[in-house]
């Protein structure tokens, strides 16, 4: 104990925090990946009367693990005629955005890698790489589909992003601070999903549009374009896209727990298990959607966007503005 | 040499690495790639000058909005885009030697004169402030900039419209 | 109708030789034999009279080829036959592609396999060979395919231009349900054009009848439509007995009802999947194959197969339905029906499925009739045409059923008009069960080398996509000495191309669902 003490001073206690905090994020990535595969799959199972992995390990759990080594041990193919370095840097660059976020998400009042006062901007900022990156996946494939899915990716995230940006700007007026931790304490009354009902809805329905899932999955939609962006990825690197997706899903449903649902706060039990309840909760929705809605269109998805969800959004915005004004 | 001196030697280096991609690149995606490192090194820059909020705002309208419609309209022509008749050597060292001319005037005009020309300390500034400047000092310009923005969608609008029903 | 048609046809035509033929041997009401000079004259007044053509086919019987084209009409049973022959020496013959579109695709067939050669066609390339062929494959002697005709059938190559991009959907594509390829002209994601390439299951069904004996093809016609077995099974089997004239017992009658009703509602069931899948929504293909499993047990029970039956013999059935398969279908009934209304409240009424298909894919009847659709693509275009009403076979003249049908043609509606028809095909199958005569369920009057009479022979049947149809010309052997399928898919997917032009992407996934194509159906 006394030489780990010893250690911090040497180094500082900022490094120390830092490096923590990286390899922190990192289990969590992982895990949270391992625990959604399964997830998606049991729940897909139960919702299609079927019972889902069961084979490896208890109740199936270890499945994932087993995929995840298929996955690693698959020979890494590059088609011919793709642009190199664009198709190799793509999976990378998606990843990212998804570690970057990590750092400002509050999972208890202690336990957080940095409380930025920029918080919410930084995660908003560098979530946009990610659609640079299936741009650039699309693009470096070489493939018609990919670039199609590469195109509708685009769209609908310049569609998307403008309705997730008001709605949250909505609740950032009321908590008057861009931290999540700030925002966080700000529920200590009562949740601002109370408060905020259209932008959350707002927020959930763009999320889950800025994730590409179901049935918002165009960029991948399946029976349209094969796999979308990432149809001619294989091995480690699908695998990489995969990871990316599922922890896009737990942290829209992580901003959604921070932003509308008090985050960490609860009674009894401690701060994070509330945080975990409640984000898996809103995961748990997200896979719901998948197995229930078909898909929709790609002029319906952007008319949704354009002609409801934006005006929407501005509309609640004004209000907020001018009842926290009065 | 500090630790801070490093990560910004770093980061002068992304910037240029990225701006010099931009030129050179024969490739237009290429060109963005190098673009959108430029705006990360830039970004890098502003934080290390301490304006946090100025640096993600690079980032989120730079990468997440200009280079995304950037490579938008690169897709969109993509397939089917034709090579523009090369200029000869002679032109392109010309006109970039214009350019660059131009700019390095332009700049040196605007440092020369800054308003904080002369300050060796950090500049801070918080989003407040950039708020109150926005909407009490220069109230009129930001308006009048909404407002050409307003015309250019409703213009973007019509075209977009007219080319439709072209079609 | 019939002596109408024959009245007019002879006032009309003038010189044009018709005569009426005994329907209940050949399976048409008038046979009409022309000359190549009045093809088009006899083809434009059929089309002028909303005729449909049936199907377009050719024989080669050495001294000379045979075109025959057979017209029907939607509204009325009145089967035409007109025969066009042909040298065959360099074989040539008008083009009627102008007039019917879907003779555009038969034409093409038609000169792959005997090297007809089609004048005025626009397109006359491969259909189903793509390795190129050396001989004409259905031609009876060896007629080696010359150099011309060689570089004309192999000059298939789409090519990209400007403001457009090509995309092969499939042959290797989740929604194309097996092997078809589409070859899509696109702007953005919009369809310019569409283009089917067929052949990627072709195993020439119709060459191989010829080299067997008509027991040994049994099995053969599950090869051609696998979800709806029987339902071939059922037409193979009915125009051999009419051909050799074979009484069928009333028993086995009723049993081949139910058996094939059976039947359409697993096939109907298959396409209850894969439609919401090709939109995105995968849940429903499990439940639906849940209850096609319940199917699939009770015909395993007495057929002893699970997709590719061959229950029905010449004559009757190859075993006796138990109480155990009465029970279990009755079972079925009361399921089936509980489990359509959830479907109707999970599925149709869904807000997205709904955005989805309404309005979508158009099929207006005058388009259906160029292409001689049939099945639910049509009935939902409000085309009430139904083979087992019009020409009824089995015991269907026995039972009262309703024909469901739609009103635009939008994929809403061919949608619907499944789901209508599997809860009709329930009430057909308790009716059937109902009242199943007891008595033998075989004739013993069958030889056992079957040798009909010369002659020829069409004849049809509803299958779960549409009319499908044999014909059979026979020489007095064993062996068939010309068979020939027409297959409902084959004529349904002809629409696409015109049904997707201007589409997205999506919609036309959503059109190509609709259909229920069944890719060895068409390739077969």
């Amino acid at each position: 104990m006394e030489r780990l003490t010893d250690i911090i001073a040497l180094v500082g206690e900022e490094t120390v925090r830092a490096i923590a905090g990286l390899i922190g994020v990192l289990i969590v990535v992982v895990v949270n990946a391992i625990l959604l595969t399964w997830a998606e799959r049991k729940v897909a199972g139960h919702m299609q009367r079927r019972i889902g992995p069961k084979e490896v390990g208890p109740y199936g759990l270890i499945q994932p693990f087993a995929d995840t080594f298929k996955l690693l041990a698959k020979e890494l193919l590059v088609p011919k005629d793709v642009a190199k370095p664009l198709y190799h840097l793509a999976p990378i660059l998606i990843f990212i955005p998804v570690l970057v976020s990590f750092i400002v998400i509050p999972f208890d009042a202690q336990l957080q890698v940095k409380d930025i006062n920029m918080g919410i901007l930084v995660i908003l900022a560098f979530s946009s790489l990610s659609v640079f990156s299936i741009l650039i996946a699309g693009w470096g494939s070489h493939n018609k589909y990919s670039l199609i899915g590469a195109v509708r990716s685009v769209a609908q995230n310049i569609a998307y992003e403008i309705p997730l940006l008001l709605s949250l700007l909505a609740v950032i007026f009321m908590a008057n601070s861009f931290s999540l931790k700030d925002i966080v304490e700000a529920q200590k009354g009562l949740w601002f999903v109370f408060y905020q009902p259209i932008a959350f809805l707002i927020f959930f329905v763009a999320g889950v549009a800025e994730t590409n899932r179901t049935p918002f999955d165009l960029p991948e939609a399946e029976s349209e374009l094969v796999a979308g962006f990432h149809t001619e990825y294989s091995s480690m690197q699908f695998a990489l896209f995969f990871l990316a997706e599922y922890t896009n899903i737990f942290i829209v449903s992580a901003i959604a727990t921070t932003f509308f649902l008090g985050g960490y706060s609860g009674p009894v039990l401690p701060g994070i298990i509330w945080f975990f309840v409640k984000t898996y909760g809103l995961v748990f929705v997200i896979l719901w959607f998948r197995w229930t809605f078909p898909r929709v269109r790609f002029d319906q998805l952007l008319n949704f966007s354009w002609k409801i969800l934006i005006p929407l959004s501005f509309i609640n915005l004004l209000v907020t503005g001018g009842i926290l004004k009065i | 040499m500090t630790l801070g001196e490093l990560i910004f030697i770093f980061l002068l280096f992304v910037t240029f690495c990225g701006a010099l991609t931009t030129v050179i690149a024969r490739s237009l995606i290429y060109a963005l790639v190098g673009l959108v490192a430029t705006m990360f090194g830039i970004a890098g820059l502003y934080i290390y000058l301490n304006a946090p909020f100025i640096a993600m705002m690079q980032i989120l309208i730079y990468v997440g909005a200009v280079a995304i419609l950037i490579v938008f309209a690169i897709m969109l022509a993509g397939p089917f885009y034709k090579k523009p008749t090369e200029w000869s050597k002679v032109t392109k060292f010309l006109v970039s030697l214009i350019i660059a001319l131009f700019t390095y005037l332009l700049f040196m005009r605007i440092i020369l004169h800054s308003f904080l020309g002369g300050q060796d300390t950090a500049f801070m500034i918080t989003t407040k402030d950039i708020g109150r400047s926005l909407f009490d000092k220069l109230t009129f310009p930001f308006e009048l900039v909404s407002l050409l923005i307003v015309v250019s969608i409703i213009g973007a609008l019509m075209l977009a419209i007219f080319s439709k029903d072209r079609k | 109708m019939v002596r109408e048609t024959l009245e007019e046809i002879k006032k009309e035509l003038a010189g044009v030789e018709a005569i009426e033929a005994s329907y209940a041997e050949k399976g048409y009401h008038l046979a009409i034999a022309i000359d190549k000079g009045s093809l088009i004259k006899v083809v434009e007044y059929f089309d002028r009279k909303g005729f449909y053509l049936e199907d377009l086919l050719c024989v080669d019987y050495v001294e000379y080829l045979e075109l025959v084209y057979f017209f029907n009409t939607y509204h009325t049973l009145c089967r035409v036959k007109v025969a066009l022959k042909l040298e065959p020496e360099k074989p040539s013959a008008p083009t009627i592609s102008h007039i019917y579109t879907i003779a555009h695709w038969y034409e093409r067939e038609i000169h792959e396999f005997f090297g007809v050669y089609f004048e005025g066609h626009p397109y006359l390339i491969y259909l189903f060979l793509h390795d190129g062929i050396d001989f004409y494959p259905l031609r009876k002697n060896k007629i080696p395919v010359s150099e011309e005709a060689k570089g004309l059938l192999n000059s298939f190559k789409p090519e990209e231009e400007e403001d457009s991009f090509l995309v092969n959907l499939g042959p290797q594509h989740p929604s194309t349900h097996g092997v078809l390829r589409v070859v899509l002209k696109m702007d953005g994601e919009y369809i310019v054009h569409a283009d089917p390439v067929l052949g990627y299951l072709h195993r020439m069904q119709e060459k191989m009848a010829e080299n067997r004996n008509y027991s040994q093809f049994l099995p053969n016609p599950a090869r051609i439509d696998y979800p709806g077995a029987l339902l071939l099974n059922l037409a193979h089997v009915a125009a051999v007995e009419k051909l050799c004239g074979i009484e069928v017992p009333e028993r086995a009658q009723y049993v081949r009802t139910i058996t094939c009703e059976l039947n359409r509602i697993a096939s109907h069931l298959l396409w209850l999947g894969a439609f919401p899948a090709d939109l995105g929504a995968l849940t429903p293909f499990l439940y639906a194959f849940d209850d096609r499993e319940n199917i699939l047990d009770i015909l395993e029970a007495i057929t002893g197969s699970r997709l590719t039956y061959c229950y029905f013999r010449f004559g009757g059935l190859y075993n006796d339905v138990d109480d155990n398969f009465i029970e279990g279908t009755k079972r079925f009934i009361k399921r089936m029906r509980e489990r359509l209304l959830m479907y109707e409240k999970f599925v149709t009424k869904n807000v997205i499925f709904i955005n989805r298909v309404t309005g979508i894919g158009i099929l207006k009847p005058e388009v259906a009739r160029k292409y001689g659709c049939t099945g639910p693509t049509i009935r939902g275009s409000g085309i009430l045409y139904d083979i087992r009403k019009v020409e009824p076979y089995a015991a269907y003249n026995r039972i009262d059923f309703r024909i469901p049908g739609g009103e635009t043609g939008d994929c809403m509606d061919r949608y619907m008009v499944r789901m209508a028809e599997m809860e009709i095909c329930l009430n057909i199958i308790e009716e059937a069960v109902k009242n199943l005569p007891s008595g033998p369920y075989k004739t013993d009057k069958v030889p056992k080398k079957l040798k009909p009479p010369q002659g020829d022979l069409f004849h049809a049947v509803e299958s779960s996509r549409g009319e499908a149809g044999v014909y059979i010309v026979s020489d007095g052997s064993d062996v068939p000495y010309r068979m020939r399928w027409r297959v409902p898919s084959y004529s349904n997917l002809m629409t696409f191309p015109y049904l997707s032009q201007g589409l997205l992407i999506a919609d036309a996934i959503a059109v190509l669902g609709s259909y229920d194509i069944v890719v060895p159906e068409i390739d077969r």
